[in-house]
């Protein structure tokens, strides 16, 4: 609660700032502001408080997908200093909408009751549609935002529909009361509850970019500016994926339901359609948009082969996955800066250029790949240990499968970088705090790799 | 202990390398670096022989909660493939030093993560461990052949990678389900997946998986087809890597892995698996006997001896699979030397086409005599390494069915048909243009030679030292098998 | 001295002098090589003869074990010697000829680049057909088998200048490579019958099984196919002829007096084996004198001195085979001998005629040597006596003795063997009068008159002439009133077997001087038509060259064997291999693994274009998906 409040003001403090223009001051501010909302959340780990009766429950759950979330704001606020750099207009508006949409996504982590659900995506979407538009002068920009607003705006209206069915049929928002509902009629739902279920898993799915509510990620991810991109690929996915997680969990208490066929073909879509698509992809952005695509396939498996550890798995997922992409789009924004694309060719020869980026680049591609000993892998491994467990082995067959067919979009930039050589070679100049961060991250990636027991089985 | 050292102990120098960027350094860094790597080898090898049953464990609970622990040991069988490892990478490092690569930093700390790896796959004890090492190694490996090789590497090395990535991911299945399928508390543990209770079924699944992972690495036919082009791209070094010690992942892996948790569905479906390892050894003799270019005929030899390798154990008596166990070794000498020609050959006479080359003996004898030693080995004199290998693996192969045993021993003729047509189009007959000015060995050539041969005859003559090594280990495997 | 350091000593001495030769092949000067050489040998053949005399009384088999070579489960494989009469006889042979044949290569090689390279092969085949001959179990025996392989292979192809030789040398270890596979497999059988593979293991063993017993026969057989390799019969016998590109002494020592003869040796060590399945017996007779009359046959067409050699080689080796498959074991063995004296005499000879003529092989241009090569002449007579058969002289007792078993055993093949025998007689008088016979046809290279070799050479041509001449007391036939020495010196060694020879009919001395006297005839006849046709009509070849009936140029093309081969046999495979290559690798394999990446490559192409950019069909295809989902989950 008190991270949400944190993050409210922050929010607010940063206009301020933008009004008795502190520019200068607003990224300092915004780091510590994080950093401060981090200990919050640390403080109260291994508690279970629940506010305003139970629409917003603080548990280890919460907490835990609420530091992957802040952890993963921090990561991309580091970047913006390099990417703002030459802009001149204020930045107050964009920051600050960017941390209301963070205090969405926490909200969402920890919904006890439906509304708290709603609220959260609203305030989580409404931010985002401005931000993918942030870029006012750049055609592609304002395409991205109307298409985000025109679909997004619709499927919440799926997700909303299919809470007052909910409501309708258990007479209830309350995840507790509705769970005590579910378990009353044991197993067979009547129609209603069935399609309200249906209807919020796909507005949460819209949200992950599930198949075949995916549509939007693509077009988006390439028109919006790219450390927003970064900013959608991580929290928003992060904190959609939690959402449904939080209902099956409260909900069904961890048995599967009606939904698990339905999760499973939407999984095993996902996964096939967003790898086999990444294979065509001529740019490393919208390459990266199917990459995250396929990733909610995978997370979405540790949802269908549902038990009391799914939480863990999809943490610690979560956090390996968010890690690695804003490593990928942080190299990404340099090479955009350096060659006005992200064209693979624009990559030649930039393990020659820039040895330094080129390694953190590879490192992500690996770990997205899921080889060992990176995040990546130990992420795949903890999922399929969950999901064989849960007898799904086919479904983490064909997640196999994707994941060789997926090689061979990732190592797209590897080879480029490293075995082919451009006729022109440019040598990006990135300042040291900036390479610094890189570093960083990559070995973040190579320690939760190594390490996998500093997060695995904290939630 | 000593197990981790020899294992971290390339890795920590292979982040050195890093920070030196002057090539001599680098090379007498990487040198002496993998000698001490030997030495180590060998003082775990004196350590397993004086205490034995210690076998050297180091264990670390990594993650309880999945029942991984980092552990890592040493039986008779991995202490001769480390101990091979420990050995040929000093000399590929050595052969490395008359070319002339761009980036040798990122180059020799390849090599040493390389050396690492394998390392880390012989002696894991945990199967989860084995797998990460298992696909760690492919990721120098690529690179290796990737950056420094030939002109259209990046299609043939993504091939290699794909190809072995898409294998081996399955055995992580197979894994994962043995997992849960080990008595309580589940573990990785080795004995814990030995003692796997299984349905016929489910072994017949988990033992397809492991098969075509090891049978892609190996290679078995018809898993082969990465395999020659990627021999021929990759740079020497890499050519020796793969087939001097990574090929023997795969066989290693049936023994360790797959023939203790599956002996059962290998005792029902194996006889499929050995036709194609058999039909393999005909398929690559035959194919070898047409090859112009020198890289390419060795591929293709190394796949037929391979083939016999893999046939061997997995008829599972104590004679075949000893027979494997030094073959692994005498073929790992045996390749390693046979590339090491072939790139003293291509550096002098500038090709690889046997067609251009000849009368090589007239110029370079010493050459001549070192390469005659080395083939010989290679198609299995007696009294040379090979000979001792393919004698124990056919005698068992031929227990366990004689027509087999016919079959594979073809080999025998094959080996002789291609291996001494290409000595005669290489070094005999008159001097071509390519080879008119050709320079004899080098004092450090011929040192770098030297040990190979030393083990063709040591093996050759007094095998009994090799196979004591992994003899009590294979036959308790065998006996658990039982 | 202990007698396990005399025994280890034989074969290390020659191998010794390889290592050193070998070792410094490029700086040892000849001087010391040709000391070198030789001398190992000869302190081999002292050391045998020591080993001889100090256990001369009891010539009970001793077994010498060195350490374990190979082992694995119940398979032990020691490195261990066996001396017994059989492989003391083989070890004076080798030798004891070996040595002569090297005094003489001092001479022959002299002016040869690859001097010390030449004595540390041959010094390295000493060595491993000692090993060859001493082992007391198999795979002891198959190391010397590969081993004489190997050098044979090496001084086929001795001048490596000339990719013919290398062609020959190579055709030779691959055919060889075929017998040892039989061989390989033969051990395997063996070793899974008998679960060891020490001779005395298994003929202990073997004694109880039942004649004709089918494993046996299997087993047998497959020996039989290394033998047939190794000693050049049919259908494995055309190596031996291109065999004749080496060296001269080589084709003396190697392709004459031993290797070839390591599969008679084999078979005869093996003799309990080969009793006791006579199925492979009748098999090794028919084999035997098919070989027998082939190689003869072609001889007589031959024009190669040395080829004329090889051929006699091969048949006379057909010999030694029937005399095996009659169980005439002892047979064998004195014909061996006296074959590698005669042999190697008449190959040294050609040699030293062929060095007289700087390097001249064709017999259409000698003729008429006799005045400059007295020396050899008279040597080359003796051989040439003493292979055709004629009394006193060595062979006649051994063949007489082979032919009178035979005889014993059957009259038909005694019939063929006889017809063989006359053949023999005519080539080889043909040859030796068109060499020496009427005057030179060929012309002299100026600097290069016609001369006597050196000491060297004539010396060692001198020494096997007596022993070819004298050879036959070795085992002079009691109907001559010998006793049979040879027969009762290794009479042990066949002991085993004898009771399974009750079998065979005695023969009446009567009978026997009737053979004799028949053959003798033949004989005589043979060589007289030679005479005539050759020396008193004075025919060169070149004259029979002309209008033959097409039977005879078919003989004289060798029945066309090698095309025959290389029809069946070399172009298929090579054909199989690129047959495999392009079109099962290429097209099949591999294209089906490239075909599964494409086919991914494809399927995203297509997906891709679901990606419209069109936010309706997005709406639409969104709705269809709901509706979709409801529909199933719930109407349904």
């Amino acid at each position: 609660m008190t991270a949400i409040i944190a993050l409210t003001v922050l929010g607010v403090l940063v206009l301020f700032f933008g009004v008795i223009k502190l520019q200068k001051l607003l990224l300092p501010l915004i780091l510590t502001g994080l950093i401060l909302t981090m200990a919050l959340l640390l403080s109260d780990w291994n508690t279970v408080k629940s506010f305003y009766n139970g629409i917003l429950v603080v548990d280890n759950t919460f907490l835990s997908f609420s530091m992957v979330l802040v952890a993963s704001t921090f990561l991309i606020f580091s970047l913006a200093a390099h990417y703002y750099r030459g802009v001149q207009r204020p930045l107050d508006d964009i920051y600050g909408v960017m941390i209301f949409a963070l205090t969405g996504a926490v909200m969402i982590t920890g919904y006890g009751n439906l509304i708290l659900l709603f609220l959260g995506i609203e305030t989580l979407s409404i931010a985002l549609y401005v931000l993918a538009g942030s870029h006012k002068e750049a055609i592609t920009s304002n395409e991205a935002t109307l298409k985000y607003f025109l679909m997004g705006s619709f499927l919440s209206g799926f997700l909303l529909f299919g809470i007052a069915l909910i409501y309708g049929a258990t007479g209830s928002l309350q995840l507790e009361t509705i769970a005590v509902w579910v378990s009353a009629c044991s197993g067979n739902y009547p129609p209603l509850f069935q399609a309200g279920l249906f209807l919020l898993i796909v507005g949460l799915a819209f949200k992950i970019a599930i198949v075949p509510f995916h549509f939007w990620a693509p077009d988006v991810y390439e028109g919006t500016p790219t450390l927003l991109t970064a900013f959608m690929a991580s929290v928003v996915k992060t904190a959609a994926i939690v959402a449904m997680y939080r209902f099956f969990h409260q909900v069904f208490q961890g048995n599967q339901g009606v939904w698990g066929n339905t999760l499973w073909i939407l999984a095993v879509l996902t996964i096939v359609l967003g790898n086999f698509t990444g294979l065509y992809q001529p740019n490393l952005k919208r390459m990266l948009a199917y990459s995250s695509i396929s990733h909610s396939g995978y997370m979405l498996l540790a949802v269908v082969a549902f038990n009391p550890d799914s939480g863990n798995v999809l943490f610690f997922y979560a956090a390996a996955y968010s890690v690695a992409t804003i490593t990928a789009f942080a190299v990404l924004i340099l090479i955009r800066e350096a060659h006005g694309n992200d064209l693979f060719s624009s990559m030649n020869g930039l393990g020659k250029t820039n040895p330094l980026e080129a390694f953190c680049l590879t490192i992500a591609m690996l770990s997205l790949t899921g080889i060992p000993p990176l995040a990546g892998f130990m992420a795949k491994y903890y999922l399929f240990v969950n999901a064989i467990g849960q007898g799904t082995i086919w479904l983490v067959i064909i997640a196999i499968a994707g994941s060789v067919v997926s090689v061979a979009y990732y190592f797209k930039p590897i080879i480029a970088m490293y075995l082919k050589t451009s006729s022109s070679p440019v040598v990006m100049k990135v300042e040291i705090p900036y390479k610094i961060h890189l570093i960083f991250m990559t070995l973040l990636t190579l320690l939760l790799g190594v390490m996998p027991f500093l997060l695995i089985g904290k939630t | 202990m000593l197990t981790l050292v020899l294992l971290l102990f390339p890795l920590a120098l292979s982040l050195i390398l890093l920070f030196f960027r002057e090539v001599k350094t680098l090379r007498v860094l990487a040198f002496t670096g993998t000698l001490a790597e030997l030495a180590l080898a060998i003082a775990a090898f004196v350590q397993y022989k004086t205490s034995c049953h210690c076998n050297l464990l180091f264990s670390f609970d990594w993650l309880d909660t999945l029942g991984v622990s980092l552990k890592f040991g040493m039986d008779g069988i991995t202490l001769l493939l480390v101990m091979l490892t420990a050995l040929l990478v000093p000399i590929i490092v050595f052969s490395t030093f008359s070319h002339h690569y761009s980036s040798p930093a990122s180059f020799y700390s390849l090599i040493l993560l390389m050396e690492m790896a394998l390392i880390g796959v012989f002696t894991a004890f945990d199967g989860l461990v084995f797998y990460i090492f298992w696909e760690m190694a492919l990721i120098p490996a690529w690179f290796i052949c990737a950056l420094w090789g030939g002109n259209n590497r990046i299609r043939i090395t993504f091939k290699f990678f794909i190809y072995t990535f898409a294998g081996s991911i399955l055995m992580l299945v197979a894994l994962i389900y043995l997992y849960f399928k080990t008595p309580l508390p589940h573990a990785f543990d080795f004995q814990a997946l030995y003692a796997a209770a299984l349905t016929p079924a489910e072994q017949t699944w988990i033992f397809l998986a492991f098969f075509l992972a090891f049978a892609i690495k190996i290679p078995v036919f018809p898993f082969h087809t990465w395999q020659p082009d990627t021999y021929t791209e990759s740079p020497a070094a890499g050519s020796m890597l793969l087939a001097g010690i990574m090929l023997k992942m795969g066989l290693f892996g049936m023994i360790r892995w797959m023939i203790p948790i599956c002996s059962q569905s290998i005792r029902q479906w194996g006889d499929m698996a050995i036709i194609l390892a058999i039909t393999g050894i005909v398929y690559a003799s035959l194919i070898a006997l047409r090859q112009n270019d020198l890289k390419r005929l060795i591929a293709w030899s190394s796949i037929a001896h391979a083939g016999l390798m893999a046939a061997a154990l997995l008829v599972m008596n104590l004679k075949a699979s000893q027979g494997a166990m030094i073959q692994m070794v005498a073929h790992g000498i045996n390749i390693t030397g046979l590339f090491l020609i072939t790139d003293l050959i291509q550096r002098r006479a500038g090709t690889r086409n046997i067609s251009d080359l000849g009368g090589i003996a007239l110029r370079a004898p010493r050459l001549a005599a070192f390469f005659m030693v080395i083939l010989l080995g290679s198609i299995a004199l007696p009294l040379t390494n090979g000979f001792v290998g393919e004698f124990l693996m056919l005698l068992g192969i031929f227990e366990y069915n004689a027509l087999y045993a016919a079959i594979a021993g073809l080999t025998m003729i094959f080996g002789a048909v291609y291996m001494l047509w290409m000595y005669q189009r290489v070094m005999l007959g008159k001097t071509q243009p390519a080879t008119e000015g050709f320079q004899d060995l080098t004092l450090a050539e011929m040192g770098m030679l030297l040990p190979l041969v030393i083990l063709i005859f040591w093996m050759g003559c007094y095998p009994s030292f090799f196979l004591d090594i992994p003899f009590p280990d294979v036959q308790q495997i065998l006996y658990f098998v039982k | 001295m202990k007698m396990e350091l005399i025994v280890a000593l034989i074969p290390l001495m020659p191998l010794l002098g390889f290592l050193v030769l070998g070792a410094g092949f490029r700086t040892i000067p000849r001087k010391i090589t040709a000391w070198v050489g030789p001398g190992v040998i000869l302190a081999s053949l002292i050391l045998a003869l020591v080993l001889f005399f100090s256990n001369g009384k009891n010539t009970g088999p001793t077994e010498y074990h060195f350490f374990t070579w190979i082992s694995a489960g119940e398979l032990r494989i020691p490195l261990g010697f066996l001396i017994d009469p059989l492989s003391l006889l083989m070890i004076f042979v080798v030798t004891g000829v070996g040595f002569i044949i090297h005094v003489y290569s001092v001479g022959y090689m002299k002016d040869d680049p690859g001097f010390n390279r030449f004595f540390a092969f041959m010094n390295l085949f000493v060595f491993s057909m000692l090993l060859l001959v001493m082992g007391n179990n198999y795979p002891v025996m198959f190391i010397g088998w590969e081993g004489v392989g190997l050098c044979s292979y090496l001084l086929i192809g001795f001048w490596f200048r000339n990719q013919e030789y290398n062609n020959a040398a190579k055709k030779a270890f691959i055919m060889n490579r075929i017998g040892d596979l039989g061989f390989l497999l033969g051990m395997f059988l063996l070793f899974t019958t008998f679960h060891t593979l020490d001779y005395h293991g298994v003929f202990s063993q073997a004694r109880s099984l039942q004649p004709g017993d089918s494993t046996l026969l299997a087993i047998t057989l497959l020996l039989f196919v290394g033998a047939v390799g190794k000693s050049a019969q049919i259908p494995l016998y055309t190596w031996l002829p291109d065999a004749m590109a080496g060296p001269t002494p080589v084709s003396a020592l190697i392709h004459a007096a031993t290797m070839v003869t390591a599969g008679v040796y084999m078979v005869a060590r093996s003799n309990i084996l080969y009793i006791l399945s006579p199925v492979t017996m009748t098999i090794i007779a028919v084999v035997a004198l098919a070989t027998i009359l082939l190689a003869a046959s072609i001889a007589v067409f031959q024009k190669d001195i040395k080829k004329i050699l090889a051929y006699s080689t091969i048949s006379q080796l057909g010999y030694m085979f029937l005399a095996l498959s009659v169980g005439a074991f002892s047979g064998a063995m004195f014909h061996l001998t006296t074959h590698a004296f005669f042999k190697a005499l008449l190959f040294l000879g050609a040699g030293s005629v062929i060095h007289a003529l700087g390097g001249e092989q064709d017999i259409r241009k000698m003729g008429g040597l006799r005045k400059a090569l007295p020396v050899t002449w008279l040597t080359f007579l003796t051989g040439t006596v003493a292979i055709s058969g004629i009394p006193p002289l060595s062979g006649f007792f051994s063949k007489d003795e082979i032919l009178m078993k035979t005889f014993g055993s059957s009259s038909l093949l005694w019939l063929f063997a006889w017809l063989g025998a006359l053949l023999t007689a005519f080539y080889m008088f043909r040859m030796f009068y068109l060499v020496f016979g009427n005057q030179f046809r060929g012309t002299t290279r100026p600097g290069h008159p016609l001369h006597e070799s050196p000491l060297t050479m004539t010396l060692p041509l001198i020494v096997l002439a007596f022993l070819s001449f004298a050879g036959g007391a070795l085992n002079m036939p009691g109907l001559f009133g010998g006793n049979q020495l040879l027969e009762h010196f290794l009479a042990p060694v066949f002991s085993r077997s004898s009771p399974a020879l009750q079998g065979e009919l005695p023969i009446s001395h009567a009978t026997e001087w009737l053979l004799t006297g028949i053959t003798l005839a033949g004989v005589l006849l043979m060589i007289f038509w030679a005479w005539r046709r050759y020396v008193v009509k004075g025919k060169g070849l070149l004259t029979d060259e002309t209008r033959r009936p097409f039977w005879v140029r078919i003989v004289a093309e060798k029945y066309r064997i090698d095309e025959l081969y290389d029809f069946l046999l070399v172009k298929p495979s090579l054909w199989l291999s690129r047959f495999l290559h392009d079109v099962v690798e290429l097209r099949i394999i591999d294209r089906m693994v490239n075909g599964i990446g494409q086919a991914a490559i494809r399927t995203g192409n297509l997906l891709r274009y679901i990606q419209t950019g069109n936010v309706g069909f997005y709406l639409f295809v969104m709705v269809l998906g709901v509706i979709l989902i409801m529909f199933f989950n719930i109407l349904i």
